[in-house]
């Protein structure tokens, strides 16, 4: 008997081009052999699809029996590629029976026949390829790999499914098309509930996860062997993905509540933490550390606890506040370390909050330790204030923060205000710090107002250091991206008076007497050196410099000069009188223009004597390659000559 | 005579025109030389390392006669060869540290990121993952991280490469010349975005 239909339909299933065969076979049961041309399966996400089914049909007691084979082609992970299958069609309990095993893959499907659209599944080991079909009724997603098994069940409704179950998922993993979403070797167990027949699907789930990996925008985390809870209300609109709910619990690192949702992108739009509480370094290495290395803090050593909270929406912040009661952090590249950091901080852009302490053993920026501090801060109308004067030891000096109003959601360049005043810093310690020789002297000053634009500070004020018996200013000071891998500090220095003899002794160079002024404008450092300045020095009170600078000098280009008849007369005296020595340095790229107290075609005077015997010395060559020029003058100091090439 | 006003009118018009277009200057030939070269340098695939300002200095000793100071001097002070520097500067001790970690990262995670074609040149100069797919997943968050860290120095760079010549408001021209240059050099296979910002196989 040949049966065929243009197109035959139940709830959930459409067949088209239908033929059906049935005939006797050899043991006097009946033979089905059917073929649809086009199988759609709504709810699997199946559609167009080549089905046969093939085997014998009974009918016992209990109803008809189906046991035979069903091949569906193109089915998303070749699923029910080549099945068994036994259906069992009971009229008396109401109920047709369909079992599946395909490998070790198993299913079970029991619906009500007076209700086709209502069914009982049961899944055991099933490729998570399997649900691509599924899935992509309600997300871009798709799964590839692992294996699951579940208890659920299934209404397929005309504008969508409502499913509830459990489920146990064996090395699961997930991807999105934009790759920023994705998850790997993901075990588990857990409840879900899905509905998409009211808009966009609505997913809530409860597991406990042990082990895998899961990436979530910006977010990367390394699942531990031990159960994590997880628990999110996740409503997908194709690329579009929010978790209205999401509670992490990972017992020894991290406990999480909160919300985020991501753009069509992949972006993250906004996140929310109502409360969030982490153990480092556990917490670091599992879930922060991927966050971190984007913006630029690779290897941060991290101990210590941290709860706090966080409101960030696409217009920006809205709230944030963090408590610890002890943490140490440290980067790897040592910009920054802070240690015994206590307290915490809590903001909102509106209203008022409670008063806060925060307070630190030590606080280390690139090689500048800060000693320990108290700060008191309160947050009232958007604006985080300083209640207290903030005293910070540094140097043996101190740095005083008399004034700080933070307004982190304010329009650039009002978002700080604060004023500084900075008293007594030791430059023997600060030098040595630097890893400079030591300049004795003190560094003061104020900064009464500071400007903060995108990534740039600019202070106003200016420090003043009494060094070497003058006084060097330093004004217009501006320094960006300070914790960035290139930062930029720009700055005026002023020299006023200084004394030549305690600075030539610092740099054991020889020794010139005399005062000098000078200035150096323009300065421009990037990554703490110089790439551009307009120096320009001047000693024009008089005095002597010594035949040991002219003979470091010397020894700098390499002895061609101590010898012959000028390096006997040079020895023959201590020291030289000078009137005046004045050198102009302007340092563009990499190339110095240098210039001095007078220039001339033949050169410019860089010493201008006086008495006898009568020293002038001119410089000729107005172009100088600077990294040549400073490896030099570095070995002149440190006592070893270079090698000229 | 009305032949003679509109000589006179057209004249002062041009003037006026060639007055305005004076004023901004940006030496684009030698700003896409410099470029060349430097992206040339980080790509390994250029074999002109050297630039004219890094020659190193030979010290020829003065000619008897000059004061020994000077000669001293001379020594001390190298001259610098910077008789054929194109007119805009590109080398500085922050740009050679960034080239040097650019080059690090081409040979390294950046370079097999581009390979793949995971990650791809925008058309304003910057690099951004266009597939990350195509990186096993233990390794995307890597990836995120490798290109915000290239990204940072590009960024660095141009601001830089615009202060070094003194006009920091040529760092979007430089941007621009930057973008079109890494395209250019860019290696077979990988993928940048043409001006409509699609992405493109070259």
């Amino acid at each position: 008997m040949l049966l065929t239909a243009k197109s035959v339909s139940v709830p959930g299933v459409r067949l088209q081009t239908v033929t059906a065969r049935i005939g006797e076979d050899a043991g006097g049961g009946l033979h089905l052999q059917l073929h649809a041309g086009q199988a759609d399966v709504a709810a699997m996400g199946w559609r167009r699809l080549g089905l046969t089914l093939d085997g014998a049909l009974q009918n016992e007691r209990t109803g008809w029996v189906f046991d035979g084979n069903v091949r569906v082609g193109g089915a998303p992970g070749s699923a029910l590629g080549n099945a068994h299958v036994t259906m069992l069609v009971s009229e008396l309990a109401n109920t047709l029976q369909v079992d599946i095993q395909q490998g070790n893959a198993q299913a079970s499907v029991a619906l009500p026949l007076d209700q086709p659209s209502h069914a009982q599944i049961s899944l055991k080991n099933l490729p998570a390829g399997w649900l691509q079909g599924l899935l992509s009724t309600v997300w871009s997603g798709r799964p590839t790999s692992g294996r699951l098994d579940a208890e659920l069940a299934l209404d397929v409704r005309d504008t969508g499914i409502q499913s509830t179950g459990q489920f146990t998922l064996d090395g699961a993993g997930f991807d999105t098309p934009t790759g920023t979403l994705a998850g790997q070797g993901m075990n588990g167990n857990g409840r879900f509930n899905i509905d998409t027949t009211d808009g966009p699907a609505q997913v809530d789930l409860d597991a406990i996860l042990h082990g895998g990996e899961l990436l979530l925008g910006p977010l990367y985390a390394r699942l531990p062997d031990h159960p994590v809870q997880l628990g999110l209300h996740a409503n997908a609109q194709r690329d579009a993905f929010e978790l209205s709910r999401l509670r992490i619990n990972d017992a020894d690192a991290l406990q999480f509540d909160g919300a985020l949702a991501f753009d069509a992108k992949g972006a993250l739009k906004t996140l929310k933490v109502d409360h969030f509480q982490a153990s480092f370094p556990a917490a670091y290495q599992r879930y922060g550390n991927a966050w971190l290395d984007t913006l630029g803090l690779r290897n941060v050593s991290i101990d210590g606890q941290l709860s706090g909270s966080l409101d960030l929406r696409a217009d920006g912040m809205h709230s944030f506040a963090f408590d610890t009661n002890g943490l140490d952090m440290a980067d790897a590249d040592g910009r920054v370390a802070i240690s015994g950091l206590r307290g915490g901080l809590d903001w909102a852009a509106e209203g008022e909050r409670p008063a806060t302490k925060l307070l630190w053993r030590s606080l280390q920026f690139y090689r500048i330790p800060n000693g320990a501090a108290q700060s008191h801060w309160q947050s009232r109308a958007g604006t985080l204030s300083l209640q207290q004067p903030l005293e910070v030891p540094l140097f043996k000096g101190q740095l005083r923060v008399s004034q700080l109003d933070w307004r982190p959601a304010a329009a650039k360049g009002q978002r700080l205000a604060t004023s500084l005043v900075l008293t007594g810093v030791d430059m023997a310690a600060f030098s040595h710090a630097m890893g400079w020789p030591a300049f004795p002297g003190t560094l003061g000053g104020a900064i009464p107002a500071l400007r903060w634009v995108d990534d740039r500070f600019e202070l106003q004020g200016g420090l003043s250091a009494s060094l070497f018996g003058g006084f060097v200013d330093i004004t217009r000071l501006s320094l960006q991206q300070p914790f960035g891998p290139s930062p930029v500090l720009n700055g005026d220095i002023h020299l006023q008076q200084l004394d030549l003899g305690a600075i030539t002794s610092v740099f054991d160079f020889g020794s010139i007497t005399g005062r000098m002024n000078g200035s150096i404008d323009d300065l421009r450092l990037v990554n703490w050196s110089p790439v551009a300045f307009k120096a320009s020095l001047l000693a024009d009170s008089g005095g002597r410099i010594s035949q040991r600078a002219v003979n470091n000098l010397t020894t700098i280009g390499g002895g061609g000069v101590a010898s012959g008849l000028q390096g006997v007369v040079l020895k023959w005296f201590k020291t030289f009188g000078y009137k005046r020595i004045g050198l102009d340095c302007t340092l563009r790229g990499a190339v110095c223009q240098m210039g001095g107290l007078d220039t001339g075609a033949d050169g410019y005077t860089i010493v201008e004597g006086s008495g006898l015997p009568h020293l002038h010395v001119i410089g000729h060559q107005t172009q100088v390659d600077w990294p040549t020029l400073i490896r030099r003058l570095r070995a002149a100091i440190e006592g070893t000559a270079p090698v000229v090439r | 005579m009305r032949k003679l006003v509109h000589v006179v009118l057209t004249t002062l018009a041009v003037l006026l025109v060639g007055c305005v277009t004076i004023n901004v200057y940006f030496p684009e030939a030698a700003a896409e030389k410099a470029a060349d070269q430097f992206i040339g340098n980080v790509l390994g695939d250029a074999g002109q390392p050297a630039p004219a300002a890094k020659k190193d200095p030979k010290t020829t000793p003065s000619s008897a006669g000059q004061q020994p100071s000077a000669m001293l001097l001379d020594l001390l002070i190298p001259a610098a060869n910077a008789a054929d520097t194109p007119n805009i500067r590109i080398q500085t001790s922050t740009t050679e540290a960034i080239r040097g970690r650019m080059q690090q990262r081409f040979q390294g995670a950046l370079g097999t990121l581009l390979d793949s074609g995971a990650v791809g040149f925008t058309s304003d100069g910057m690099v951004a993952v266009r597939d990350a797919a195509k990186v096993p997943l233990s390794e995307r968050a890597q990836a995120n991280a490798t290109v915000a860290d290239e990204n940072r120095d590009r960024a660095a760079l141009y601001s830089e490469v615009a202060n070094a010549n003194n006009h920091p408001e040529w760092e979007p021209q430089i941007r621009a010349t930057f973008a079109k240059g890494w395209i250019d050099k860019a290696r077979a296979g990988w993928y940048y975005q043409n001006s409509a910002g699609a992405w493109q196989r070259k």
